[in-house]
C-alpha cells in the first residue's frame, strides 16, 4: 500500500521545485506486493480549472487493471469518469457548475493492477493533458510528474 | 442568375444564426436565396423565455404546424444535389408522416421528399411525386435529433441514396440507395426544410431543424457530436462549454453562455447534465479507442 504522506511529500517537493503556477498530475507507482501493484493519483491545480482529462499508460504486460477506485477520492462538487482498455487508463474530471478544482495538491484516487512494473522496464507514461477554465479556454501549462514511493522519479510525457 | 453566384450559394450551409447574446436568431440566409420563410416557423434559442431546441450553434427552427418551414431557392436545375440536415423527431402523436424535407423541380413538382412517422417509427424517403416510400429506415426514435444527408443523382447513376445517424450516434442507415431511381430529367431548384406538410394522416407535435447545408458533389457528413465549442475535437474544455450551456439554459441566458458548437451529446433536444456525462464518455472513447476516434467517429 503506499504510503500517503510520502505522496505528499513527493508534491510538496514539487512544488517547491517550481512547479507551483501549472497544474501538474502527480502519478506515484507504489511498491508492488506480489504481482499486484497501485498507482497513486493527485492533481495539483492552479486554481483556473473546472474540468481536466489525462491518459496514464502502464507497462505493457499488465494483466488487468482495476479503475474503480480512479477517482474515488474527488473533492465534493466533482466528478469524473475513468476507464481502461489495454494497458492504458483515461479519466475526465469535471464540475457540472464550472466551479474550479482546489488550488491544494488533491488526491484523485488509485490504480490498481496485476502484474509487476520493474522499475527500468521503462515506466509510466502520462498523456493527453488538457484542463478547461470555467470558460471553456484551456488552462496552460499542463504537465505531469511520475514517481515511485521510494522516491526516485522521472517525467514522462507525451 | 449567374453560375458563379449559384456554385456560391449551394455551397452555402444554412444554420439559424445568432451572432451574439443580444443579436436574435434570424432566417434571413434563406430569404438571401430567393426563398425564406414559409407559414411561421420559429427561428430561437434554447434559453429564450419561449425555448427552441438547436442542434448547433446558438438558433435552432421549431415548427408546430404543417406548412411551417423555410426554402431555399438557390438551386437552379441541379442534376446532382446533396443536402445534409438535423431534424428533431418531436411529431410524437397521431398517424401519419410529417414532411421535413421537399426537395422541387421548377414545376414544383417533388423529387425528393424525407418524412418522420412517429407511429411507425421510422423516416420514410420519397423519389418523384407518388405517396409509395422507396426507402424506409426503423428504429426512429422520439424526441430525438437525427442528421440525414441525402445524395441524389440524376444520372451515372441515377440514385437517391441516403445516411441517417442520431439519437446518441446511432447508425440507422448509411448510404443506401431508394429502392426507386430518379429520372434523367429530374433536377432539384428548391429545397424545403421544417414541418413542410402531412402525408398520410395528420400528426401532432413539433419539427426542429437546424445545421442544413447543400452541395452538389463532396459529401457533407455530421457535425462533430459532443464538440461543444464547434472546434472539431472532443476534450475536457468541451464539459465546460456544455456545462455553461446549461446554466444558460436555466437562467435565461442571465448566466452562462449558450455553446457554439454540438453539446446536446446525447442528442435528446434537451441540454442538461447527461450530456456533460456524455461528453466526458465520448472523450474516454476518444483517448481509449484503438484505432482513434474523433468525437466518437
Amino acid at each position: 500500500m503506499l504510503n500517503q504522506s510520502k505522496i505528499l511529500a513527493t508534491a510538496v517537493a514539487l512544488l517547491f521545485a517550481g512547479g507551483a503556477s501549472a497544474n501538474t498530475l502527480l502519478v506515484t507507482q507504489g511498491g508492488a506486493s506480489g504481482n499486484a501493484g497501485l498507482v497513486a493519483l493527485d492533481f495539483q491545480s492552479n486554481g483556473d480549472v473546472s474540468a481536466f482529462q489525462f491518459t496514464v499508460d502502464l507497462p505493457k504486460g499488465i494483466a488487468s487493471i482495476d479503475t474503480s477506485k480512479c477517482l474515488s477520492e474527488l473533492p465534493k462538487g466533482f466528478t469524473g469518469v475513468c476507464r481502461s482498455k489495454g494497458n492504458r487508463v483515461a479519466a475526465v474530471v469535471y464540475s457540472g457548475n464550472t466551479t474550479t478544482f482546489p488550488s491544494d495538491v488533491v488526491s484523485l484516487g488509485t490504480i490498481s493492477y496485476n502484474g509487476s512494473i520493474a522499475k527500468d522496464a521503462g515506466g509510466i507514461v502520462v498523456g493527453n493533458m488538457v484542463a478547461s477554465t470555467p470558460s471553456g479556454a484551456e488552462s496552460p501549462g499542463m504537465k505531469s510528474d511520475v514517481s515511485f514511493d521510494d522516491g526516485a522519479r522521472g517525467t514522462h510525457e507525451k | 442568375m449567374s453560375r458563379k453566384i449559384l456554385v456560391k450559394l449551394i455551397a452555402a450551409s444554412f444554420a439559424l444564426v445568432g451572432v451574439d447574446a443580444a443579436m436574435a436568431c434570424s432566417t434571413a440566409a434563406w430569404t438571401a436565396t430567393g426563398g425564406g420563410e414559409v407559414g411561421n416557423p420559429v427561428e430561437g434559442e434554447p434559453d429564450d423565455a419561449v425555448p427552441v431546441a438547436r442542434y448547433s450553434g446558438r438558433c435552432g427552427l421549431a415548427s408546430s404546424n404543417a406548412a411551417s418551414f423555410v426554402r431555399d431557392n438557390s438551386p437552379a436545375g441541379e442534376p446532382k444535389y446533396r443536402a445534409r440536415f438535423y431534424v428533431y423527431t418531436g411529431t410524437t402523436a397521431g398517424a401519419g408522416n410529417a414532411v421535413v424535407f421537399n426537395a422541387t423541380n421548377a414545376s414544383n413538382a417533388s423529387m425528393i421528399r424525407v418524412a418522420h412517422d412517429t407511429t411507425a417509427n421510422v423516416f420514410n424517403f420519397y423519389v418523384s411525386g407518388n405517396d409509395v416510400a422507396d426507402g424506409v429506415v426503423t428504429g426512429v426514435l422520439d424526441n430525438r435529433w437525427y442528421s440525414i444527408e441525402l445524395n441524389f443523382s440524376n444520372s451515372a447513376p441515377a440514385e437517391l441514396r441516403y445516411t441517417v445517424v442520431g439519437a446518441g450516434g446511432a447508425t440507422l442507415a448509411n448510404n443506401v440507395a431508394t429502392l426507386a431511381a430518379p429520372q434523367a430529367t429530374d433536377v432539384i431548384d428548391t429545397a424545403e426544410l421544417g414541418w413542410v406538410a402531412n402525408l398520410g394522416g395528420t400528426p401532432t407535435g413539433r419539427v426542429n431543424t437546424d445545421a442544413f447545408e447543400s452541395r452538389r458533389n463532396t459529401a457533407i457528413g455530421r457535425l462533430p457530436r459532443a464538440s461543444s465549442n464547434g472546434d472539431a475535437v472532443c476534450n475536457a474544455t468541451d464539459i465546460t462549454f456544455t456545462a455553461n450551456d446549461i446554466l444558460s439554459i436555466l437562467t435565461d441566458g442571465a448566466a452562462g453562455s449558450l455553446a457554439p458548437g454540438q453539446p446536446d451529446c446525447d442528442e435528446n433536444g434537451q441540454i442538461n447534465a447527461s450530456d456533460i456525462t456524455c461528453t466526458a464518455n465520448v472523450i474516454i472513447g476518444d483517448l481509449i479507442s484503438e484505432p482513434a476516434t474523433v468525437c466518437g467517429v
